[in-house]
């Protein structure tokens, strides 16, 4: 029984959390997420932290750690990480606290005498998949929200950079590769 | 189990603005915040601004960055002074924690300063508003199943701590299941409660029950010097003396004396018969010899049998359940006594007594309903003072936990204190209209599951001791539950009312099944924590 409180206090406690901000983040060093859309219809996106916009060429540091170079002119446009709620973080907020509601409510109440097992899975199913749901629905207009369509020829773009003036001369690109992360990465 | 549909009954609206209060406060915080960078030539350095640039970014042309939260320009203009954090080009941190920084303009890249806003979400909003419901639903539903999931009114007297006990001391009106039932009942209530005048009483709605509660009345009454005052079966209070636990108690399962001869610690129970719910046992004591006013005292409340049964019944009717208590309504007291048919079957604890070598004689029965707090009660009969005394106790196997028998000398009856609330909050504040309809007792104050009110008594004038009895006048209706259409049944449902003693036979194995199981859940999951 403790452990189904538990459970739900967290879930409320997850939840208010999401409401008074974890989205937000702190100070931060490091360039802004983003995805290149190549302007190939074949090639795969990818993903890393916006090192620096020189030239015509944008550089990136993948997640795993190595720092690529990419011609501007074959990319469609730059998806800019605005806040982290995006990326499917609502559906998985909606799926867990779906599951942890669905499961506590059964639990809390198939412990009260007179009531059956398939009733209280029921009611379980239908208020956590409710918080599914719109864990799911939610997901997308968040998704959307988090992130900015961004030129690759736009300026502005350079905003976002780990060095927004460019490549600092005596600092060579593969000087940044490798798996160390200095700093928590938030996208501002 | 779910809420398909409660029988019509007037539901205040109070609990709608607090739910939308809620939502809105839920909606009205769900802001995603964003960061804007902005960039400015090293020529042109920032003014710190609050919520514009309360952090000044120096991108340094070799590729360091510095993090100042005080910046000033030198009055030459061409070096920035501050506090700040140094990183390198890798972005580790050069510096621990915040140090003064002396920066040359010419050093410098760019400066960026970052713009924060409130994004409202709709997204967000969505989420966050169902996510606070579900949560907080889900939390109360843990804290109290019986709120969500689950009879009759429970009464807790506070104590001395100022705090509610674990279980309730009473229940009110537990076989009143429609209002052409309405009853009356009276609980003994064996507290220990603190000390001066003021008595309170919480009564709460811990089921699915929508609850009319006509009257909550506290009767005081002064017990004789090392004595009580008890409830006899017969609606009159008796001061009581001498009261004496039994020599010995036998019983199918062997000897029962540990378990009744004190009141509280372990019950006498048994199990049901699996094949005739209504079989009975008998268990038989001995008391030293009595004379003259004498009584039998029981302490005891049933098992979840009859609850058992009377989910059965609504189970049956499934679908027809409305019509079936609607038919109570209009069939009159009779009628409503025969939906609880079954419940009559399984019967009281029936009392005999027999002086010496005389012969049995019936005494009477203790009948107190429900399963949650048990009640006291003395069989008063006229003792000759032959001994020694024999009683013999005739029940339903697995319908009774019997906590305490006990001989006692009566006096005269004595007429107890009707003491009505002098106060009621609700939610800590004081309610005068419940207040005024729980003592008027002309209308019913209508409680739904959750709902709680705190009753204020003030006991009279006296020596300060008083036996305390709780009177509670009214009746509920039983929500129905999702999982009990799927047992429909009108063949067994017109059983369990025209035959309930074939009905009793034909439910045992079920049951049994569910036995063990009902009596751990119901006190694991009925009390609040």
């Amino acid at each position: 029984m403790r452990t189904v409180r538990t459970s739900a206090a967290g879930l409320l406690v997850a939840v208010s959390c999401a409401l008074s901000g974890c989205a937000s983040s702190g100070s931060n060093v490091l360039g802004r997420n983003v995805t290149l859309v190549p302007k190939a219809p074949r090639e795969p996106r990818t993903k890393g932290e916006l090192l620096a916009i020189e030239e015509g060429r944008i550089w990136l540091r993948t997640k795993q750690g190595g720092v690529r170079e990419f011609e501007a002119g074959a990319v469609q446009e730059v998806l800019v990480q605005r806040h982290d709620l995006g990326d499917g973080r609502a559906l998985r907020i909606g799926l867990i606290g779906g599951a942890v509601s669905a499961a506590a409510l059964t639990i809390s109440c198939s412990r009260v005498s007179g009531n059956g097992g398939g009733g209280c899975a029921a009611v379980g199913g239908v208020v956590g998949g409710l918080f599914a749901l719109t864990g799911a629905l939610s997901s997308a207009a968040l998704d959307a929200s988090a992130q900015a369509h961004v030129s690759p020829d736009r300026l502005s773009l350079r905003a976002y950079a780990r060095f927004p003036a460019g490549w600092p001369r005596d600092v060579q690109p593969d000087a940044l590769a490798g798996p160390k992360r200095p700093e928590s990465h938030h996208p501002n | 189990m779910a809420r398909l549909w409660w029988v019509p009954t007037v539901a205040r609206p109070r609990s709608r603005p607090v739910a939308f209060a809620l939502a809105l406060l839920a909606a009205a915080g769900c802001t995603i915040p964003v960061r804007e960078p902005r960039l400015h030539d090293p020529s042109s350095v920032p003014v710190a601004a609050k919520g514009v640039a309360e952090q000044l970014k120096a991108h340094m042309i070799s590729g360091e960055l510095i993090v100042m939260s005080e910046w000033r320009l030198s009055a030459d203009g061409t070096r920035l002074t501050g506090v700040g954090d140094r990183y390198d080009a890798a972005r580790t941190r050069l510096t621990e924690g915040p140090k003064p920084v002396d920066i040359a303009l010419s050093d410098v890249a760019l400066f960026e300063t970052n713009v924060e806003k409130g994004e409202l979400s709709v997204g967000l909003g969505f989420l966050g508003t169902v996510g606070f419901v579900v949560s907080g639903i889900t939390l109360y539903c843990t804290a109290s199943p019986k709120s969500c999931f689950g009879s009759c009114p429970t009464f807790y007297v506070v104590g001395p701590d100022g705090k509610e006990p674990g279980r309730p001391q009473a229940e009110g009106f537990s076989e009143s299941i429609a209002r052409v039932l309405e009853a009356r009942d009276v609980d003994a209530l064996l507290v220990t409660r603190p000390a001066g005048s003021r008595v309170d009483v919480v009564m709460r709605n811990e089921a699915l029950e929508t609850h009319a509660v006509r009257r909550v009345r506290l009767l005081a009454a002064e017990p004789p010097p090392g004595g009580r005052v008890l409830a006899g079966t017969d609606d009159r209070f008796y001061p009581a003396r001498a009261l004496t636990a039994p020599l010995a108690c036998r019983a199918p399962e062997g000897d029962c004396l540990e378990a009744v001869r004190e009141t509280g610690g372990s019950d006498r129970t048994s199990k049901a018969d699996p094949d005739d719910l209504a079989a009975r046992d008998t268990v038989d004591l001995t008391f030293p010899a009595a004379g003259g006013r004498s009584g039998i005292v029981i302490g005891a409340r049933q098992t979840l049998l009859s609850t058992f049964l009377f989910y059965q019944t609504m189970a049956f009717t499934g679908r027809r359940a409305g019509d079936f208590l609607a038919s109570l309504e209009t069939g009159g007291p009779a009628g409503g006594r025969r939906a609880l048919g079954m419940a009559r079957a399984l019967g009281a604890i029936e009392v005999s007594v027999a002086e010496a070598d005389g012969d049995w004689k019936a005494i009477g029965a203790f009948d107190e309903p429900g399963p949650i707090a048990g009640d006291v009660r003395v069989l008063p009969f006229a003792a000759s003072g032959a001994g020694p005394l024999h009683v013999r106790l005739r029940l339903a196997r697995g319908h009774w936990r019997l906590d305490w028998v006990a001989l006692a000398r009566l006096g005269a009856p004595v007429e107890p204190v009707r003491l009505e609330p002098r106060q009621v909050e609700r939610d800590g504040h004081p309610d005068a209209g419940a207040r005024h309809r729980l003592a008027a007792g002309h209308t019913h104050l209508v409680t739904q599951p959750g709902d709680a009110f705190r009753l204020s008594f003030r006991l009279p004038g006296g020596h300060g001791r008083f036996e305390l009895f709780l009177e509670s006048e009214g009746y509920y209706y039983e929500w129905m539950r999702q999982e009990w259409l799927a047992e429909e049944d009108p063949q067994l449902a017109w059983l369990a009312v025209s035959d309930p003693a074939a009905a009793l036979r034909r439910l045992a194995p079920a049951y049994k099944l569910e036995e063990d199981r009902l009596e751990r859940q119901f006190w694991e999951s009925r009390f609040r924590k």
